[in-house]
């Protein structure tokens, strides 16, 4: 066997060896996602809905009184806060439907991406039939980036365009040891996004609040409903509040 | 309470300041309230176990105030299990004056919190048999369903006194099924009270097929843990040959346990073998020493067989009066044998002065409780008349119903009235 031959068997098991790191750690990261997903739903039905029912009660509660006193700017500043932080909870429990986002600036540098991007890989100009589906795949990519206004997805679009190895279509040793090393070079880059995504939603409330709901539903608690009775007894105070301040207007 | 909570609910309302630009997004305050409640939690499990401390000494001297005191700081932030014991202070009057009111207030704070041992005690006080007149009314319905809640968690007491409350009807319809259902439930976890009640159940026949050999099985298990009542019924298994073979020397052996324990049944019976000399050699003193000690605790049985070894002098100097004194004590519980026993001290104007009266008097007593000799002796007055107008037709009445229960002496009188009696 030659040198090239060995190093080329060594390269491609590494590559396979990679790859089921990648696919472990996608599907983890994934499982995860879905699994905070699920309980961020249950978190909404059970804690998060009362929560926003509080607010609404607060907001309504701080309208009769800026009407009680039409003249005090903090009151009236006071209700309109109030009925922002009612609105946002709702959006965010799920009872009202959230505004849609406003699209996005087209900023000259989208711009210039976006024409980098395709004098770079427009499909036309591919030579052969594979690289020209690959090409294809890869502008309707940048098309959805641009929609978005996201200029750095176009940016490593173009950055990787230029490292990806199936643009290596040779068969021969060499061709294939280049392909070998771009392709695991780009399996660590994807392995180093997947563990930045994993810390950042190790990172987020929602997953401390995951668990430590979790922690002591192990310990056989009832962590969520306890929560909830404590809330509706809230509740009940404040519907009492709110009737006495109607009262006094 | 802080200054707040005093004030007016209007006052409040109107004082009511929100800061919303400080309430973060609903997770946020969800995880804030889940982190103050861990951190109270955790306050509150030092303040019970610190009250704990004091309760039972110890690693500090036993301080029933100071015990009350951590106890009431961690009730006050829902610990059930400081509410419960606040609630047993209360009730026991530890640390505090005795208050069953506010016993009943906590230790329902902590059964609504699922606390088994306050549910079975809230049980114990509304079941209790009488009305204390202090504001906790007994209520069967109640005791039952906090009864009913701490046995499902497997409270063994609660299954117990659960299965009692439908055993003798309390709070509903008796149910012997339902009552055995309990009980067995008790004795499946070795609780020596549902192995001895399950054994009561089989030796009835209640709720079960009557099976001596099953109640056997169940009163010598609650008997190996020295449950008093679980060891006299196996001596009387023995004792009787029921469910085991008859064996009066094991009878004496678990009488003499259970008696040991003041059980006032075992002691009589005890008494009762060395009287008669069965299981153990006879011995009058012994008997007397055992029939005494029944005598005491107020069993019928047992006063009217002391009285009768002070009449005959056995184990004790014959005495008359002695003997008529345990005769009436036992007679004025309604115990047949003994109310025959003091109309013939009447009668024979033994110990009492003789008195025709009163003799009748107790002789019915005896006899309409179907004692038979006593039967005899009430239609023997009415035949003699005395002290009742003579009446043969109440005589012969009388005859024939000791007659019916075998009585020789009726036979004979009866012959002698010229009535042919036939059963």
């Amino acid at each position: 066997m030659l040198p090239e031959e060995q190093e080329l068997t060594r390269l491609e098991s590494e590559q396979t060896e990679l790859e089921e790191q990648v696919t472990t750690a996608e599907l983890t990261l994934e499982t995860s996602k879905t699994e905070i997903a699920q309980f961020q739903h249950r978190y909404y039905q059970t804690a998060g809905r009362l929560y926003a029912q509080l607010d609404e009660l607060d907001a309504q509660i701080a309208r009769v009184q800026a009407e009680i006193s039409p003249d005090d700017a903090a009151a009236q500043a006071h209700a309109q806060a109030a009925e922002q932080q009612a609105k946002a909870s709702a959006e965010e429990a799920g009872l009202i439907e959230a505004q849609p986002a406003p699209p996005p600036e087209i900023t000259p540098k989208l711009k210039l991406a976006f024409r980098q991007a395709a004098k770079l890989m427009h499909p036309d100009r591919a030579t052969t039939e594979p690289e020209r589906l690959r090409r294809t795949e890869l502008m309707a990519q940048v098309n959805l980036a641009y929609e978005r206004g996201d200029q750095p997805a176009i940016e490593k679009i173009i950055k990787e365009y230029g490292q990806d190895p199936e643009a290596i279509t040779g068969g021969d040793v060499a061709s294939r040891i280049v392909k070998a090393i771009r392709r695991i070079a780009q399996l660590r880059r994807r392995m180093g996004e997947v563990q930045q995504q994993m810390d950042a939603m190790q990172q987020t409330e929602i997953f401390h609040l995951k668990q430590t709901i979790e922690e002591t539903e192990a310990m056989g608690g009832d962590p969520l409903g306890d929560l909830a009775k404590q809330l509706v007894q809230e509740l009940s105070e404040r519907k009492i509040q709110l009737e006495i301040a109607r009262q006094t207007q | 309470m802080t200054e707040r909570e005093n004030l007016p609910a209007i006052i409040v309302a109107q004082d009511v300041v929100i800061s919303t630009t400080q309430r973060g997004s609903l997770v946020m305050r969800g995880l804030a309230a889940f982190q103050e409640n861990k951190k109270r939690e955790l306050d509150a499990d030092a303040q019970f176990n610190l009250g704990y401390a004091y309760e039972n000494g110890k690693g500090v001297p036993q301080d029933h105030k100071e015990a009350v005191k951590w106890y009431l700081l961690a009730a006050k932030q829902g610990h059930a299990g400081a509410q419960s014991s606040l609630g047993y202070a209360y009730g026991h009057g530890e640390g505090f004056p005795q208050d069953r009111k506010e016993a009943v207030k906590w230790y329902l704070l902590a059964a609504d919190q699922g606390h088994a041992t306050a549910q079975y005690n809230l049980g114990c006080m509304l079941g209790c048999m009488c009305d204390h007149g202090d504001g906790v009314p007994q209520n069967y319905k109640e005791a039952m369903k906090w009864y009913r809640l701490a046995a499902e968690q497997g409270f063994t007491h609660a299954q117990i006194n659960l299965g009692l409350m439908y055993y003798y009807g309390e709070g509903g319809d008796q149910d012997y099924e339902e009552a055995v259902k309990w009980f067995r439930l008790a004795a499946a976890q070795g609780n020596a009270d549902g192995q001895y009640n399950l054994g009561c159940a089989y030796d009835n026949g209640e709720g079960v097929p009557q099976d001596y050999k099953e109640a056997a099985k169940w009163f010598r298990l609650a008997a190996a843990q020295g449950n008093a009542d679980g060891q006299y019924s196996l001596g009387y298994a023995y004792d009787h040959g029921e469910g085991v073979p008859q064996d009066r020397k094991e009878a004496v052996k678990w009488y003499l346990l259970a008696a040991d324990q003041d059980n006032a049944k075992a002691q009589h019976s005890l008494g009762y073998a060395y009287d008669h000399g069965e299981g153990v050699p006879q011995d009058y003193n012994e008997a007397v020493k055992w029939f005494q000690r029944a005598a005491y605790q107020g069993l019928a049985e047992a006063q009217n067989n002391l009285g009768l070894m002070y009449q005959k002098g056995r184990g004790v100097p014959q005495d008359h009066k002695e003997a008529a004194g345990w005769h009436r004590l036992a007679a004025e519980q309604g115990y047949a044998s003994a109310q025959y026993s003091l109309g013939l001290r009447y009668k024979d104007g033994q110990g009492v002065p003789q008195d025709y009266k009163m003799a009748v008097k107790w002789f019915r007593l005896a006899a309409d409780q179907g004692h038979a000799t006593g039967q005899w002796e009430l239609g023997k007055m009415y035949q003699d008349g005395r002290c009742v107008e003579k009446n043969d037709e109440q005589a012969a009445y009388w005859f024939q119903k000791a007659a019916e229960q075998g009585n020789v002496r009726a036979l004979e009188s009866l012959k002698k009235l010229g009535i042919d009696w036939k059963k």
